[in-house]
């Protein structure tokens, strides 16, 4: 899940705002769709599903790194983004209130795992629909039997939650890159840089006094100055991430598969 | 930590954060994250979570508990002040401290409010339909919760694939997801139905919670 | 007596093939009248109720409830007719329990003054007005099957569906349940029906039991007595009697000359009345 567990107080308070209103977009869209299709049915599976995504958080995959189930990606096949997105909403506000990501990016999380639900439907429901992808699972096509590639759904679950996240995550990168730009003004009120308008001189001298690296301002190197090393972050970031896409898209895939064998028409009703 | 269990400490907690009215914890609360939000001053951001801190100690709440939760931002928080070159004491402190403040407040609110008054009090500033799917996604998780335990069960008596078979033990994880998935829908069908028997047309008429006024205290 | 619901020859054929029919039999039930339907698991006894409550509609048949097709014109009846699951959790929605009663009136336009009035009466009725503002999750599985049947009743209904209302609860619940059932129907004069396996709780309740099973296309109808007094037409349902009956027919099939009673008191009466003790 490219879940902005950035705590509150970091983001840009324009960002996070920023994404909050484009929450409220979003609620006055479904609002109208809802009331054009009076499909009430499936505003009151969201409850249900945002529960299971709920519960399903706490199951511990035992892994060399700790990994917990997260089903995005399933709530956009199996609710379609819309409503998906509500689900994705409440999920996000409760774990707010029980501390997991901070109430501020509440906003932006959701638009971003929003986009993910809504690009693993997309992807899962038009890949079934093509048919050179079918066909790769006809057998005179010489599908294996035995391995890991179940059926054309199991694929394109696995396809279509990996595409999601590596974009949501992208994205996750995009926000806390544009969130973190006015971070200086944090960092530098305790850094040594004698012109910088943020710093607070009184508070400067407090700490900075008989520190001999920052006697001599004009000795000062800004190589040495605090600054958020964005490439460092993507690195971390990114190999965080090839780990888990694979297993959440491995995950999913297994799940759908699952679901396809016991219960097909929960796959196929998904988005109406 | 369980929805569930922290659910139960906020309904039968016996502590004066528990009695104390619901609005004005969420004032507190709120106030934490503006100053959280505005603030870059250390000495601030200290005092602040001190008094969270004393709050915690002179209150007869569940501590460790709280605590405990309330450090789990700081998983993430290392991985970003590790992205920060030349990163300063004073600054680590910083974000730590806005961390720690905003999650110890929220910490404090739900282990001492009943979810019904916070979404309650939500309903001031989100639409209607949207408090009522927090409202069901709430009596949901109640409700998946049996299940989700007697599944854990099942994995606690009959065990998973070792972690050294991680495709076996993925697909175990997946085919009992994928179980819960349709027990979950099945039982989101059976509560639609049920809805739709009480006169349910689409518009949620209630479930505005009147502000929590029915709950305990 | 009005007929409240007619069902004839109902067939109900579940997207996995799997077919119901209930074609031995015409079910009906009027006004005031308290009907049990017995069978085995997977007779048809939910399907039936699920058709009179509206939720499937048949795949041949017909079905009347209060003169309406209940598939098609649900809508014109609802308020007429209460509805307890077998799974109260599911049919439990509202936070605490007078929101969760009130959640009917609310739905049917009622203003919040006015369904919290309606939903305080029934709870009175029934005797849990302490629970009033009780959380649901935290309340036993008899303190919630009373609340799922407050808000079946809060509208007054005429009809009162209930499937399988006894599973889960022990023994004495049980007899709690079905004694502020049969006193409400009693007082109101309200129709009942429910699906149940368990032969000893209907006895004193129903006037009429329905049996069906079917797979094996069997269905009888009587009253308690009619229907319990044939121990070898039950074992087709895979019932046994109620153990009072039981005993006195066998009784009887002994030529003990005695009648058959449906309650321990009339048995006591009886017995004391064979052996001459005052």
């Amino acid at each position: 899940m490219s879940h902005i567990h950035v705590p509150d107080g970091i983001i840009a308070l324009w960002l996070w705002i920023l994404g909050y209103i484009l929450v409220g977009i979003y609620f006055l869209v479904v609002y109208f769709r809802f009331k054009q299709s009076e499909n009430h049915k499936k505003l009151a599976i969201v409850g249900v599903v945002a529960a299971l995504m709920l519960l399903t958080m706490s199951i511990p995959v035992p892994f060399i790194i700790p990994y917990h189930v997260n089903l995005s990606s399933l709530a956009g096949i199996l609710l379609g983004p819309l409503y998906a997105g509500l689900a994705i909403f409440s999920v996000n506000l409760i774990l707010a209130l029980v501390g997991h990501g901070g109430i501020t990016v509440v906003g932006l999380n959701s638009i971003i795992l929003l986009i993910e639900a809504a690009i693993a439907y997309l992807i899962y429901r038009n890949l079934l629909k093509l048919k050179s992808f079918s066909n790769l699972f006809l057998p005179e096509y010489g599908q294996p039997k035995g391995n890991i590639i179940k059926s054309k759904e199991f694929s394109a679950a696995f396809i279509a939650t990996f595409v999601a996240l590596l974009v949501s995550t992208v994205l996750t990168i995009g926000v806390v890159y544009a969130g973190t730009r006015d971070l200086h003004n944090i960092m530098h009120a305790h850094c040594c840089h004698a012109h910088s308008d943020s710093v607070d001189d009184e508070l400067h001298h407090v700490i900075y006094e008989h520190d001999e690296d920052f006697d001599d301002h004009d000795d000062f190197d800004e190589h040495d100055a605090e600054d958020f090393d964005i490439k460092r972050f993507l690195t971390l970031i990114l190999i965080a991430g090839a780990f888990g896409w694979t297993m959440e898209s491995l995950a999913t895939a297994f799940i759908v598969n699952y679901i396809n064998k016991v219960k097909p028409e929960l796959l196929s009703d998904g988005g109406k | 930590m369980k929805i569930t269990d922290i659910d139960y400490y906020a309904q039968f907690g016996e502590s004066r954060l528990n009695r104390m009215p619901a609005g004005i914890k969420l004032l507190a609360v709120m106030f934490v994250i503006v100053t959280v939000v505005l603030s870059s001053n250390l000495a601030i951001l200290a005092a602040l979570y001190a008094a969270l801190l004393i709050v915690i100690a002179v209150s007869s709440v569940p501590k460790f508990k709280i605590i405990k939760m309330s450090l789990f931002p700081l998983i993430f928080l290392v991985l970003f002040l590790v992205s920060i070159r030349n990163i300063s004491l004073a600054t680590a402190l910083i974000f730590s401290l806005k961390a720690l403040s905003a999650s110890t407040a929220f910490a404090l609110l739900v282990f001492t409010t009943s979810y019904i008054k916070i979404f309650s009090a939500l309903s001031g500033v989100l639409p209607d339909f949207i408090v009522n799917i927090l409202f069901m996604t709430y009596r949901s998780v109640f409700i998946l919760a049996k299940t989700f335990e007697n599944l854990m069960d099942m994995l606690h008596f009959r065990g998973l694939p070792s972690a050294h078979k991680p495709l076996a033990l993925l697909e175990t994880i997946g085919n009992l997801v994928g179980f819960f998935v349709i027990k979950s829908m099945q039982t989101g069908e059976n509560m639609y139905e049920a809805m739709k028997l009480r006169g349910y047309s689409g518009s949620f008429a209630y479930l505005k919670g009147n502000n929590g006024k029915n709950c305990r205290n | 007596m009005e007929k409240i619901v007619e069902i004839n020859c109902l067939e109900h054929i579940y997207p996995d093939k799997t077919r119901i029919e209930l074609c031995g039999i015409a079910i009906t039930i009027r006004k005031g009248e308290k009907v049990a339907v017995l069978g085995p698991s997977g007779s048809g006894k939910t399907t039936m109720l699920k058709h009179i409550t509206g939720l499937l509609s048949p795949s041949s048949g017909v079905i009347k409830v209060f003169g309406a097709d209940p598939a098609r014109e649900y809508n014109k009846i609802r308020g007429k007719i209460g509805v307890v699951l077998q799974n109260v959790e599911e049919q439990l929605i509202g936070p605490t329990v007078i929101e969760d009663v009130m959640f009917s009136p609310l739905n049917y336009g009622y203003s919040p003054q006015k369904a919290r009035e309606m939903a305080e009466n029934i709870l009175n009725e029934l005797g849990i007005s302490h629970l009033k503002d009780k959380i649901i999750h935290y309340l036993s599985g008899g303190e919630k099957r009373k609340v799922a049947l407050a808000g079946a009743l809060v509208m007054s209904p005429e009809l009162l569906v209930l499937d399988e209302p006894f599973s889960g609860l022990d023994m004495k619940s049980q007899h709690t349940y079905v004694r502020l059932i049969d006193d409400y129907s009693r007082q109101k004069g309200i129709s009942v029906i429910l699906s149940t396996h368990d032969i000893e709780l209907t006895v004193d309740f129903a006037d009429t039991i329905y049996l069906i099973s079917s797979q094996n296309k069997l269905f009888l109808k009587g009253s308690p007595k009619e229907l319990f007094c044939q121990p070898k037409e039950l074992e087709k349902f895979n019932l046994e009697p109620p153990a009072i009956l039981d005993l006195f027919v066998r009784l009887k099939e002994k030529n003990v000359n005695t009648e058959i009673p449906t309650t321990v008191d009339e048995a006591v009466d009886l017995l004391l009345a064979k052996l001459n003790v005052q």
